[in-house]
């Protein structure tokens, strides 16, 4: 997982306890989502690419889904760590939608890709602007697997797992995705 | 080398997204809103074992179908439900082709000379045969198949077997001269034979009937004055009563006709039965007359030949007839109206009256239900059903004042229900 994203650890012993009083009323649900949210949130958005929108309908989705399997949670690991595992599962979920999407629309359009590595920056760039805009650009498999693997630090296998595929199918993906990052951005030469 | 260079950067360059962000206000109260009714939804749901249950098997459903799932662990997972089907499927067509329970099978019952299944749940009759309308001495086989019956002629009785869903009845002992002595015929447990007591050339003797091939063969030698005989559990033994000089007593043979001897213990008594033998095969209940004639309620130690006064004193209770598990024990206590039926631990601890006016009664095979011939003073009475808590009394041939003269005032002439009766 990244590491500016990654939760601060609080209580693991009395995760369960904490869930269970934080459903337990609405009051307490409230304090608590308000708690939780810009964690959940934070990790999505950059792995969305800075896409707003769709980084708050993934966080919605995620609290709705760990509402669902409440029963699943054991308390071993911290309530924020369990969410961002379901956060998690949601963005392969839309990145697999994504996927097939794109995979429809290839059949119907040449795909353009725009590649300008020798243009000029301009006066305001913004660096991260650009880096989720290059992310942005990329298919859904690619930016799942820059995700799941360089922000999420999951092994390749793990990250196959999780996107469907075959460890050595997720390795050539990677290398496919940096490549394609690195041409959207512009040759990343000079660090 | 110059490739994992880049690779690193571009890393890098993806880390630098990794920041914290804070969601829009609006938003924020937005889903909270939405969110907090999945909660509230949530709270109904464990509120209820149901809700639980449809919660867990949601998620089991979820997991299976989750991606990341491995497909061999799907396809396991696919086999232990396929699996666990199948041996809920034999279970239930075992449930279903599994024979009825002995004690929830028919009574069979004679009932104004005709052959009936009456069934003890619901009391409601079904003719077996019509064909005979002079049916008396009805035993049924234990494992609730067969009914046997004897019809009474001049010159001699004839012993039938009939299936209890119906047919027509096959004589017995064809050709043999004997005469019915009108007590309760014994069926082996293993519901082939027949074990009657007859006058057989003059001599009363107990005569055991194969049922499947209709041959019949004297047990007892014709010097025994033979009568009331019982199986013993397990089939290789019976017991049965005669008569000496010093009154009646039990002896036991064994059913390949050796080892006749009387039994010891019951120096002193006048023995009514025998009329029941315990299932594990160590007791024997009966009614006896004491030296001054008062009649108890007694069972006898086949082992060490003690013997165990059942009944009161002060009570005359002249049969005692233990249950099919072993636990209770009936007897017949005496009354000015005729007989109130009392039950009592097998050891005639804890007696207690049990259905006031009732007769002798004959248990059901899982000892659930007790059947008697009941004689209310306030109500019309009949052969009835009565739980051994005392619970449940239910007429299934209800009293009827038209019968035959040698008939019971159920016009009932005999019952059977695979349990011996006295």
């Amino acid at each position: 997982m990244g590491r500016e994203a990654q939760p601060a650890r609080t209580t693991t012993a009395g995760g369960a306890d904490e869930l269970r009083l934080a459903l337990a009323d609405d009051v307490a649900f409230d304090t608590w989502y308000r708690r939780m949210l810009p964690r959940v949130f934070s990790y999505l958005l950059s792995r969305c690419g800075n896409d707003v929108g769709l980084a708050e309908e993934l966080s919605q989705q995620t609290f709705i889904a760990a509402i669902e399997q409440r029963a699943r949670y054991d308390g071993r690991s911290d309530v924020s760590t369990w969410l961002i595992g379901i956060a998690r599962h949601k963005l392969a979920d839309h990145f697999r939608v994504r996927e097939r999407d794109e995979r429809r629309r290839m059949r119907l359009e040449v795909r353009q890709i725009p590649v300008d590595e020798g243009a000029p920056r301009p006066i305001d760039f913004d660096e991260r602007v650009a880096i989720a805009d290059a992310l942005r650009s990329l298919p859904a498999a690619h930016r799942a697997v820059l995700a799941f693997v360089v922000l999420d630090d999951l092994s390749v296998a793990e990250a196959g797992r999780l996107m469907g595929r075959s460890a050595s199918a997720t390795q050539s993906l990677l290398h496919r995705a940096r490549e394609g990052f690195r041409r959207a951005y512009g040759a990343p030469s000079d660090g | 080398m110059a490739d994992m260079d880049l690779d690193i950067r571009v890393d890098a360059l993806l880390r630098r997204l990794d920041v914290p962000a804070t969601p829009d206000e609006h938003f924020i109260t937005a889903s909270a809103t939405r969110v907090a009714a999945s909660v509230r939804a949530a709270r109904r749901q464990d509120a209820t074992w149901y809700g639980r249950l449809m919660r867990d098997y949601r998620l089991a459903i979820d997991l299976a179908r989750e991606p990341a799932t491995r497909r061999w662990l799907q396809v396991a997972g696919l086999a232990v439900l396929v699996a666990l089907v199948l041996v809920v499927a034999l279970i239930v067509a075992g449930a279903i082709t599994r024979p009825r329970p002995l004690g929830n099978g028919p009574i069979i019952a004679s009932v104004g000379g005709q052959l009936q299944a009456i069934d003890p749940g619901t009391g409601s009759a079904r003719l077996i045969t019509g064909q005979n309308d002079q049916a008396v001495g009805v035993s049924r086989s234990p494992d609730g198949r067969l009914a046997t019956f004897w019809v009474d002629g001049p010159d001699r009785s004839r012993l039938y077997v009939v299936d209890v869903t119906g047919g027509v009845p096959r004589e017995l002992a064809v050709g043999l001269p004997m005469s019915w002595s009108h007590t309760s015929d014994a069926w082996s447990p293993d519901s082939r034979s027949l074990a009657t007591s007859v006058t057989l050339s003059g001599a009363q003797r107990i005569v055991v009937v194969d049922t499947t091939t209709g041959a019949a063969t004297p047990l007892t030698p014709p010097d025994v004055a033979a009568v009331n005989q019982l199986w013993s559990p397990d089939g290789r033994h019976l017991v049965f009563g005669h008569e000496k000089p010093s009154g009646h007593t039990l002896a036991v043979i064994g059913a390949d006709r050796s080892g006749m001897h009387d039994l010891s213990g019951l120096d002193g008594l006048d023995v009514n039965g025998p009329d029941t033998w315990s299932p594990d095969g160590e007791w024997i209940y009966f009614g006896a007359a004491d030296m001054k004639g008062d009649q108890h309620a007694y069972r006898l130690n086949l082992s060490s030949g003690s013997l165990t006064l059942l009944s009161r004193f002060g009570q005359t209770a002249p049969a005692a007839v233990s249950s099919p598990d072993g636990a209770m024990v009936l007897f017949n206590v005496d009354a000015s109206y005729g007989f109130d039926l009392w039950i009592a631990n097998s050891d005639g601890t804890h007696s207690r009256l049990l259905l006031p006016a009732g007769g002798i009664g004959s248990w059901a095979s899982d000892s659930s239900l007790i059947l008697v011939r009941w004689r209310p003073q306030d109500r019309p009475g009949g052969l009835a059903t009565i739980r051994p808590d005392g619970k449940d009394a239910t007429i299934l041939v209800p009293f009827a004042w038209t019968c035959r003269q040698d008939w019971t005032e159920t016009c009932e002439s005999g019952y059977g229900w695979g349990v011996a009766q006295p």
